[in-house]
């Protein structure tokens, strides 16, 4: 999962990305809104995190300028402000969740997840492919019914392949969701990875679930 | 038309009053004159008038009829017709007539009363029925018939003092007219006062300048005297109202400042606690907390000395020389000159002394050079630059940067607290500015945006000079 920050306070913008990263999502952060909607216009994004005010002006500015391009990534505003006339602006301008400063990381966390899965479209609590379960809110995960013991980002992967059940995803796609752009990453890496998540699958029983498409991707059917 | 005031209605009542009063008076005076004419008109005929003869003839009823010639000055005739003859006794009549030439004149032989001109005299033949029992003293009537009568002619006149009071005493139900209507129209007019004063005092009652702050809408007053009350308390609740709206802005400014460091602090630890961490993860983590810690205690710094400002009152004065006090202050923001790559530099030698306190001037230069060098472009080895002269009464200091200057739109609010324009963000905590101009007025001096450029901006304070 690939989220995006725009914050310009140093200290805030650099504890979220550490905490969601350890979450295993890949995590860009930028502190103006000119980068930030570079980005936004670059990658897909899973869900932008925008704070309200920035150098270069309102995160809400940015929002409805992504909006009208036709943009519907998930956005959590992160605001100072908490008064309802601004939230009922934000919504307006197609926000889909607020989070007042000063919050708890959990929430951000909690929040950010349920915007992922809105984004997928994932209204139930389990998602399942065979043997495999996972469950995206306590980000655990089991085959056969014996637990997987997987990192953050394997787990990522294997939740982007459940919510998006039997579509081919290419390397660049599962790259763009596990990697940030500043990340080093050799051609094969991806495959590295999925055979790494492959055999930590079989060994509880999972066996073939990750097919491999040749010259597209990988799937999960 | 201008509203009237309670004093000036009471002022046109009192002379509306006063005029009718002086009529008044001017006629009990004129009345009083005449009676003083009529004394002296009394005096003329008792000299002049006599009876010249009498014809007496007794009547069916009794009594006996007269005939009498009387003469009396023309003028009194004109002037009085309602005079009338009154009888004397023989022996003032016998005086009268010894006094008088008794002119050669016919009775008219009929009863009718009738004047007769001669000379500057008139003479009146009158013809009175008289019985007995009217006079009372038929013996001297009687007796009357076989001599001449004589008559005094005078008016029935009461004395003169009498006239004079009995003037007044009439003139008394108008006196009582008029004080009744003066004491209603002040009355109505104080009613009018208490009734808007009462309306005043039951509305400001129900003012709360609590948490609710809430002014009630203050009567509309009928005199004018009130009305400008309402209107200065209304301008005063205005003048209220924006300092405390200002205070509260303040007070919500300075706490959505404080959200910014307290929130680094708590996704800094909450991210930290989350799991096992190495010491030097730890370490990190700590320092990023230390520099949040670092931002609240400047931003409590700030808003210590904008309150202290707030309300301190002239501070002592000293004498300061600009070149040790600024040297000084230059040496203690060269590490964060230095660290922000910026050279920070004297540009003059002058020594001029100004008329200063050190803590204001302090938090003047300090929160200037601090903007100057929070906003010089990093890393790219630009100047602050101090420098000084004299002008006239004053000394003029100046602080130029090479940062990007300030947008046109937030020129007009520099001075305000936590001003940086609309929906943006400085780095620094938004009160340097507004302290250094409250700490500026406190000195008596000046402070303005000398110029502002996308190249630099200069800031120019103005202080009292020592001459």
């Amino acid at each position: 999962m690939r989220i995006l920050i725009v914050e310009d306070q140093a200290l805030i913008g650099k504890a979220l990305k550490k905490g969601l990263t350890e979450e295993g999502y890949a995590v860009d952060w930028v502190t103006t809104l000119s980068e930030g909607e570079h980005l936004a216009s670059e990658f897909e994004y899973d869900t932008l995190i925008l704070d309200l005010m920035l150098p270069d002006g309102s995160g809400l500015d940015l929002l409805s300028r992504l909006r009208k391009n036709g943009l519907h990534t998930p956005v959590l505003i992160l605001t100072a402000k908490d008064t309802i006339e601004d939230k009922v602006h934000g919504f307006k301008l197609g926000t889909d969740d607020y989070l007042a400063k000063p919050f708890v990381f959990e929430e951000l966390l909690s929040r950010v997840r349920a915007l992922t899965r809105r984004k997928y479209q994932f209204y139930g609590e389990i998602l399942e492919a065979g043997p495999l379960r996972l469950d995206p809110t306590a980000r655990t995960a089991t085959a056969s019914d014996q637990p997987l013991d997987l990192t953050a980002k394997e787990f990522g992967v294997l939740e982007l392949f459940l919510f998006r059940k039997s579509h081919i995803l290419s390397r660049e796609k599962i790259a763009e969701h596990i990697y940030t752009e500043d990340a080093e990453q050799g051609s094969n890496v991806i495959d590295v990875f999925i055979n790494k998540l492959r055999r930590k699958l079989e060994s509880a029983g999972a066996e073939g679930l990750i097919e491999t498409v040749r010259g597209e991707g990988y799937v999960i059917r | 038309m201008k509203k009237l005031t309670l004093t000036t209605k009471i002022l046109i009542v009192s002379i509306f009053i006063l005029i009718v009063f002086f009529l008044a008076s001017f006629g009990i005076l004129f009345r009083a004159l005449s009676a003083q004419s009529v004394r002296q008109m009394d005096q003329l005929l008792k000299n002049e008038s006599s009876i010249l003869s009498a014809l007496v003839n007794s009547t069916t009823s009794g009594g006996f009829e007269f005939e009498i010639q009387s003469k009396f000055p023309a003028q009194y005739h004109q002037r009085n017709p309602n005079s009338f003859f009154r009888f004397i006794n023989p022996e003032t009549a016998a005086l009268l007539k010894q006094s008088e030439a008794a002119p050669d004149i016919q009775c008219a032989g009929d009863s009718a009363n009738k004047d007769v001109l001669a000379g500057d005299h008139t003479y009146r033949i009158e013809t009175f029925v008289f019985t007995p029992e009217l006079d009372g003293e038929g013996a001297s009537i009687k007796h009357l018939a076989s001599q001449p009568i004589c008559l005094v002619v005078g008016l029935d006149r009461e004395p003169y003092w009498r006239v004079v009071m009995e003037t007044l005493w009439s003139s008394i139900p108008i006196l009582i007219s008029i004080v009744v209507v003066l004491v209603t129209v002040l009355l109505v007019l104080i009613q009018g006062l208490t009734s808007d004063l009462t309306a005043l005092t039951g509305s400001l009652k129900t003012a709360n300048f609590g948490a609710t702050h809430s002014f009630p809408s203050l009567p509309k007053a009928r005199t004018e005297e009130v009305r400008a009350i309402v209107e200065v308390l209304e301008e005063l609740h205005q003048q209220a109202s924006a300092v405390y709206r200002e205070m509260w802005l303040f007070m919500g400014r300075a706490a959505h400042q404080i959200k910014t460091p307290v929130t680094a602090m708590q996704a800094t630890l909450d991210v930290l606690l989350r799991r096992e961490r190495t010491k030097e993860e730890l370490l990190m983590g700590l320092e990023d907390v230390q520099s949040a810690a670092g931002l609240l205690n400047g931003l409590t710094r700030k808003l210590i000395s904008s309150s202290r400002i707030s309300y301190q009152e002239t501070p002592p004065i000293e004498t300061i020389s600009l070149r040790e006090f600024l040297g000084e202050l230059v040496d203690l923001f060269k590490s964060i000159a230095a660290e922000h790559e910026v050279k920070l530099n004297l540009a003059t030698e002058v020594e001029l002394s100004v008329l200063g306190n050190r803590a204001l001037m302090s938090d003047i230069f300090g929160n200037l050079i601090e903007n100057a060098l929070i906003y010089s472009p990093e890393h790219e080895k630009s100047n602050v630059t101090l420098s000084w002269k004299a002008e006239g009464k004053s000394a003029i200091i100046e602080i130029g940067d090479e940062g990007p200057g300030f947008p046109e739109e937030i020129k007009s609010n520099l001075f305000k607290p936590f001003f940086r324009g609309d929906e943006r963000r400085a780095v620094g905590s938004g009160l340097g500015l507004s302290i250094a101009k409250k700490s500026v007025d406190l000195l008596g001096g000046e402070i303005e945006l000398a110029a502002s450029t996308s190249q630099g901006s200069t800031m120019r304070v103005l202080l009292p000079l020592v001459i």
